[in-house]
């Protein structure tokens, strides 16, 4: 809706601090690559989220056992036979809207 | 003495300096109930959601006992709905419904509370809100689109059977409507599409169990079927020829990193599967929504 601009920012989340040691685990090595690894040789993930994001958000929110069985599905699919379809919303910039919710098993 | 004279000498030298008065009409703006509407539905034309509600509220306060607060609350509704706030849009199209109950706006109201309540993916109540509008004004112009509006309810609630009878009772109790000839193409469409094709994500998952990479292919996804297999296979391959060379380390290694891609990759078949029942199913409802030529 066309409205004032907010003056206050909400906070991104309003979780309580991560407290699960598997689930920091993996975040961290995940917040490790993103911002160690990855800026080596820049975005080349054809998806929207990135595939780092993507296991970020699938850890945080869905625990480390999906959340990682979430991520592994999508760095396969994540290749050169990846094309638009049904299953995917093309975005202008070219590559595909992704995110974990659309990934949940749900019909 | 002379300073009061010196004073008023001054005063009478800058007094053509002064900006003319302007004359009272020309300053006053005087909000009528017409006005203050018409700039309402000005922002509301602009698609300026937010500051109309501010104006048809606005109206609301200044005006609470005129004939025209059951548009200005209907608008109200209208603006959180076209503004995509449908929990506050059904909010107040109930309260539009409940406070003005023989308004003109009580069935459009109705109708728009069951348009809201369907984005929000309350389909019951959605459907409660169609069938209200079509029992309690069936002459209405909005009691034919509610029960086109409930028909698509009862599709995207996966309940075709009820679809289809709703757009049955459609024609019965509107046979001379405009869109009877379209309604008849939709049942027709969803005859020829009783049992949608399917894939089960259950196959999928144990096909990708057995042979990694199939349930991906058995869902349509060759490349990903290609790439599944390429990877678990190496995977495989590589933990067998560790154990093989007695590599205990390097097989429990490679087979740890392995592991959660041979997972992965039967869940990603079942997923497969479950995205391309979706898919099969949002085929059929952009064909019926063309069909219906039903918009909103």
């Amino acid at each position: 809706m066309k409205r004032p601009a907010a003056t206050a920012h909400s906070p991104v989340s309003d979780r309580g601090p991560e407290t699960s040691f598997v689930r920091l685990v993996f975040l961290g090595a995940i917040e490790l690559f993103q911002k160690r690894i990855s800026p080596i040789d820049g975005p080349r993930c054809g998806f929207y989220p990135s595939c780092s994001a993507f296991g970020h958000q699938s850890v945080r929110e869905y625990g480390p056992v999906r959340g990682v069985t979430m991520t592994a599905d999508r760095l396969m699919r994540d290749s050169i036979f990846l094309e638009p379809g049904p299953e995917y919303t093309l975005l202008p910039n070219g590559i595909l809207f992704d995110p974990p919710s659309r990934n949940l098993l749900n019909e | 003495m002379l300073r009061l004279l010196i004073r008023l000498l001054l005063l009478v030298a800058i007094f053509p300096t002064l900006p003319a008065p302007m004359s009272a009409a020309e300053n006053v703006i005087i909000i009528t109930e017409e006005v203050q509407l018409k700039l309402g539905d000005a922002f509301m034309a602009e698609g300026e959601y937010y500051r109309a509600i501010t104006e048809y509220k606005k109206f609301l306060f200044l005006f609470p006992d005129s004939e025209k607060a059951d548009y200005a609350l209907f608008r109200v509704g209208l603006a959180n709905y076209r503004g995509e706030e449908f929990e506050t849009a059904t909010h107040t199209f109930a309260t539009v419904r409940e406070t003005y109950g023989g308004s003109r706006y009580a069935s459009s109201s109705g109708y728009f509370e069951g348009l809201s309540l369907w984005k929000l993916g309350r389909f019951d109540r959605a459907e409660t809100a169609f069938d209200e509008v079509v029992a309690t004004d069936p002459a209405s112009e909005y009691a034919p689109l509610a029960l086109l509006g409930k028909s698509l309810v009862s599709y995207d609630a996966k309940d075709i059977p009820g679809c289809r009878n709703e757009l049955v009772r459609f024609l019965e109790k509107y046979p001379q409507d405009t869109r009877a000839d379209n309604v008849r193409e939709t049942i027709a469409l969803l005859d020829k599409n009783r049992e949608l094709p399917r894939k089960s994500p259950v196959h999928a998952g144990v096909m990708s169990a057995f042979v990694p990479g199939s349930g991906y292919m058995y869902a349509g996804r060759y490349g990903d079927g290609v790439m599944a297999f390429i990877v678990n296979g190496l995977f495989i391959a590589g933990t067998v020829v560790s154990i093989h060379n007695e590599n205990y380390a390097v097989a429990a290694i490679v087979g740890g990193i392995g592991l959660p891609f041979y997972v992965g990759n039967i869940y990603g078949s079942a997923n497969a599967a479950t995205k391309w029942n979706i898919g099969v199913r949002k085929e059929l409802r952009g064909k019926i929504a063309v069909s219906l030529d039903y918009r909103f």
